[in-house]
């Protein structure tokens, strides 16, 4: 029987064990720095140009510093549309949405974190259980309510973990980028941000699931991060690839986990990026199906 | 009142192609402080963890207080066990771990607060509750799964070697706790442990398994007393001769040897003879010729029937 205050009381236990414990630090540093390094790929670039602007600014007329800037502007956009057609090979419209109609630079960096969303979501997620049923702590916890409710609560509260670890990351760059990148609004800036925080968190959801799948079936924790890894990346880089070399008839095997739809959440609102969303749902249901099962029939 | 707190139905247990159990029944009365003796690898904290529902087993089941312990959720803060070689989280307070515990059995806030005050204290860990759990030493360790199992008001308390690696002190301790609530008669606990002396002192049945079996099940007074035997204890070894006299009296059969001035005196009631006159003759007799019994008692050890027991099988 699934309790509510039972999940709540676990979720919150382990986000504060999460932040506490050495891998959730482990897990908030390597997300803050992977994140910056990436996102200082595209603003690198752009934030030279602005220091050059700014070096001239003062001796420029208002006419000529409005054309500097919108050649500043139409630079940015050839970047980040660089940077976007080599990671994701979008379809025109896509990119004219993702470079014209949001802020182009936002755009680039989060087409870049959307690479390594499921490596920083394993990294925040792996040890869910495995830990715990390895070192038989968890008992403590079987003798006090269901196992449903054991998995469910460490799922919401390893998501509460990662949603607020990539909140931090994201509100450094908000804050960066208003203060010293100003190619763009700040108010469609920090929005934009904001929509991809949120676009970003529902790309990791089956991320998670599968990675609690994996950890109540693992007594390990190093086992459960290296097979939830394997899982993430080897089957849609490798097993996608190698498809797609053999034959354009097989290459849809990479839609067989989520990263195959991961690009579908940068869409305008419409009916890809709500499909998107349903897939990632789905994904998330399956793999907490799936993993609620093994979990309620193992020993422990 | 239900008369039995637990009912172990035919229960069997494997682990790839050994079989931890197989086809253990025994039921625990209400009230009592059972014990459940075996070897190392008889199967003790496997039952003990299908009863708490970690392990599944492969046939059988188990009832505690006539619920299925399938349906553990239905046992909240009814049921309560120290789980053998199980850890605390290493990185949280030991206060806010036993918190977290009370909460999860239904406790308010303030409840818990109280509660977890309650059993630190009893525990004798009221000073550590702001360690980490990896602060703490084994004992103390061992002394926070005690209170945890002590937690609330559990009418079945399971505790897997209780005693194990804490020093004489903290043993007595746990051993106290355990009596006063067998004296309020408040639970039903159930204890495995070697020590075979704690369990006569404090148990009033015990199951004892051997390579998965069951091979006995009775009150400690059944196991012990009225075993047709008397062992004398004297302020020296006897010598042959001696012993020769000792088998030879009226009623007396084997003499055994049990320790260096221990002897177990089988004995042979005949008609008419009754333990009392056939001790009593032996021990006249004794005194007539200057060997004077330091005690006598009736009935076998514990250790020795478990011995007896788990050897028969073997």
């Amino acid at each position: 029987m699934i309790r509510s205050n039972h999940l709540k009381l676990i979720a919150q236990h382990s986000v504060r064990h999460g932040i506490r414990g050495g891998a959730g630090l482990m897990s908030i540093l390597i997300t803050l720095v992977l994140g910056l390094i990436l996102a200082s790929v595209v603003i690198m670039p752009i934030d030279a140009l602005n220091s050059e602007m700014d070096q001239f600014g003062d001796r420029l007329t208002p006419e000529q510093r409005a054309e500097v800037t919108d050649r500043v502007h139409q630079q940015v956009v050839k970047i980040a549309s660089g940077a976007i057609k080599w990671t994701m090979e979008p379809e025109p419209a896509q990119l004219e949405y993702l470079t014209r109609d949001k802020p182009a630079m936002i755009s680039a960096i989060l087409v870049l974190l959307f690479l390594v969303t499921p490596l920083l979501t394993c990294l925040g997620s792996f040890n869910q259980t495995s830990g715990d049923i390895g070192s038989k702590g968890l008992r403590f916890l079987l003798i006090r309510t269901e196992r449903p409710n054991i998995f469910l609560g460490r799922f919401i509260g390893t998501f509460l973990f990662i949603a607020l670890v990539n909140l931090l990351l994201f509100a450094i760059l908000a804050v960066y980028m208003a203060a010293k990148v100003k190619v763009h609004p700040a108010g469609d800036q920090a929005l934009w941000l904001f929509q991809g925080y949120l676009r970003m968190l529902v790309f990791a959801l089956p991320y998670v699931a599968v990675c609690a799948w994996v950890s109540c079936a693992i007594d390990s924790s190093f086992g459960s991060f290296a097979i939830s890894l394997l899982i993430v990346y080897f089957v849609p880089l490798f097993i996608g690839r190698a498809a797609a070399a053999v034959s354009d008839s097989i290459s849809y095997a990479q839609f067989v986990t989520p990263w195959g739809f991961k690009y579908w959440l940068l869409e305008p609102l419409g009916g890809k990026l709500f499909g998107g969303i349903a897939v990632m749902l789905a994904f998330t249901g399956a793999f907490l199906f799936l993993g609620m099962r093994h979990f309620g029939k193992r020993d422990l | 009142m239900r008369a039995n707190a637990v009912e172990v139905r035919n229960v069997t247990k494997t682990f790839g192609k050994q079989k931890a159990l197989d086809g253990v029944s025994f039921d625990i009365p209400a009230g009592s402080v059972f014990g459940l003796l075996g070897p190392n690898g008889a199967g003790k904290t496997t039952l003990f963890s299908i009863m708490a529902n970690f392990l599944k087993p492969a046939g059988g089941s188990i009832e505690v207080l006539g619920t299925n312990v399938d349906k553990i959720g239905d046992l909240q803060g009814k049921l309560t066990i120290l789980p053998q070689d199980a850890l605390f989280q290493g990185n949280v307070p030991v206060r806010e771990q036993l918190e977290f515990f009370a909460l999860l059995n239904g406790m308010t806030k303030s409840q818990a607060a109280e509660e977890t005050t309650r059993v630190l204290a009893m525990v004798g860990l009221l000073d550590a509750q702001k360690k980490n759990a990896r602060a703490l030493s084994h004992g103390m360790t061992k002394r926070l799964g005690i209170a945890q199992a002590f937690m609330g008001t559990p009418e079945v308390i399971v505790l897997d070697e209780p005693t194990a690696g804490l020093d004489p002190v903290n043993a007595a301790a746990v051993r106290t706790l355990i009596k006063d609530i067998k004296k309020k008669g408040t639970g039903t606990l159930l204890i495995s442990s070697h020590n075979m002396a704690e369990i006569q002192e404090m148990c009033d049945a015990v199951a004892i398994l051997n390579h998965g079996k069951l091979v006995e099940c009775k009150s400690v007074r059944e196991l012990t007393e009225h075993t047709g035997v008397v062992r004398l204890t004297f302020g020296r070894a006897l010598t042959d001769p001696e012993r020769t006299l000792l088998g030879g009296f009226e009623g007396v059969g084997a003499v055994t040897v049990d320790g260096n001035n221990e002897y177990s005196v089988e004995l042979k009631l005949g008609a008419g003879q009754t333990t009392d006159s056939i001790v009593g003759n032996l021990v006249s007799e004794l005194a007539k010729r200057g060997i004077i019994p330091r005690s006598v008692k009736e009935g076998a050890s514990l250790e020795e029937k478990f011995l007896e027991a788990t050897r028969s099988q073997n």
